[in-house]
């Protein structure tokens, strides 16, 4: 007897085959029977198709929200940017940092984002996005915080406590270690 | 959300430097990037739970799959690694891209994370 459903669980087979030797595969979507799947080269996001320069040092570190409708950048210009990503026009810009703003992190609702910006500032900020407010506003002696997970914990764990974890998860690091060293390259900057 | 310390990973002594750390999507692993290890904690206990040494080489960013199960580590020189995290196996190494001087990141992209991304000084690089 043949199992049920055999001919579909072949097909599903040769079409999973066909995906795991397209090169250049960037779909969701499944391939057509009709013809032997594979994807052209030129498909793929190879060029830059805009180009945004709204900040006037390095831009250090950029994400969109979890959503997709935001882009948020950080720059050595102590401003975070958030970006509308139908139109890329500018929503909000975001200065109260006083030294470069090092990472960002959206909650995962993107109502909030945590920044935390070098040395001498040394500080994390929690932004109210609609508003574009800073909520909150935390010093750390002598910490230059590469990275921010912030409320990406918060997500899975709803208390108060945890949102918490998130901001002293940029540890501190020793504070004899050069700062300099931690350039990030302009070229980190690319839209889609 | 008062910005009140939790948990402190390290003693006031340690005096080490972390490069990079990721959560992972689930939110049951923090990975801890120093120079030449890479220490995994699990996030409900805050327990370290595996620690790896990468030799030879600086670790200087970390991201995890949004599957939870894999990390992306960019290192110097010119190389990333894709590991397991629960067991530390390097899956894949990529190279091609020039890192040497700079932080470059990586990172997971295309439809279902088929890809890794990486900046290089100098271009962009794509792997399937």
């Amino acid at each position: 007897m043949i199992p049920e459903h055999r001919l579909a669980v072949l097909l599903d087979d040769v079409k999973q085959n066909w995906i795991a030797n397209c090169l250049y595969h960037n779909t969701s979507v499944s391939p057509s029977l009709y013809v032997d799947h594979c994807c052209e080269r030129d498909v793929f996001p190879t060029k830059p198709v805009l180009e945004l320069r709204n900040h006037k040092d390095e831009v250090w570190y950029l994400k969109y929200s979890n959503d997709g409708t935001m882009l948020a950048s950080t720059s050595k210009d102590k401003t975070i940017v958030i970006y509308d990503t139908t139109t890329y026009k500018v929503i909000h810009q975001l200065n109260d940092h006083e030294a470069g703003v090092t990472h960002l992190a959206w909650s995962p609702d993107d109502t909030k984002i945590i920044t935390c910006s070098a040395q001498q500032d040394c500080s994390a900020r929690i932004w109210d996005v609609k508003v574009s407010r800073s909520m909150h506003f935390s010093s750390f002696y002598l910490t230059l915080f590469r990275r921010v997970d912030a409320l990406a914990a918060s997500a899975t764990s709803p208390t108060p406590a945890r949102q918490q974890h998130g901001l002293q998860t940029g540890k501190p690091l020793s504070s004899a270690l050069k700062i300099g060293t931690l350039r990030v390259p302009y070229g980190t900057w690319m839209a889609n | 959300m008062d910005g009140k310390l939790v948990h402190n990973f390290h003693g006031q002594r340690d005096n080490i430097r972390v490069n990079d750390l990721a959560i992972s999507p689930d939110g049951q692993r923090l990975i801890e990037l120093l120079d030449t290890r890479i220490l995994v904690y699990d996030f409900a206990s805050f327990e370290k739970i595996r620690e790896f040494y990468v030799e030879d080489v600086k670790c200087t960013s970390v991201t995890i799959s949004q599957d939870s199960q894999h990390m992306l580590i960019s290192m110097n020189k010119n190389r990333i690694k894709l590991m397991e995290i629960e067991s530390g196996e390097v899956i894949r190494g990529f190279e091609g891209q020039k890192q040497v001087e700079f932080i470059i990141r990586s990172s997971f992209g295309g439809a279902d994370e088929n890809f890794v991304v990486s900046g290089s000084e100098g271009m962009l690089h794509f792997a399937s």
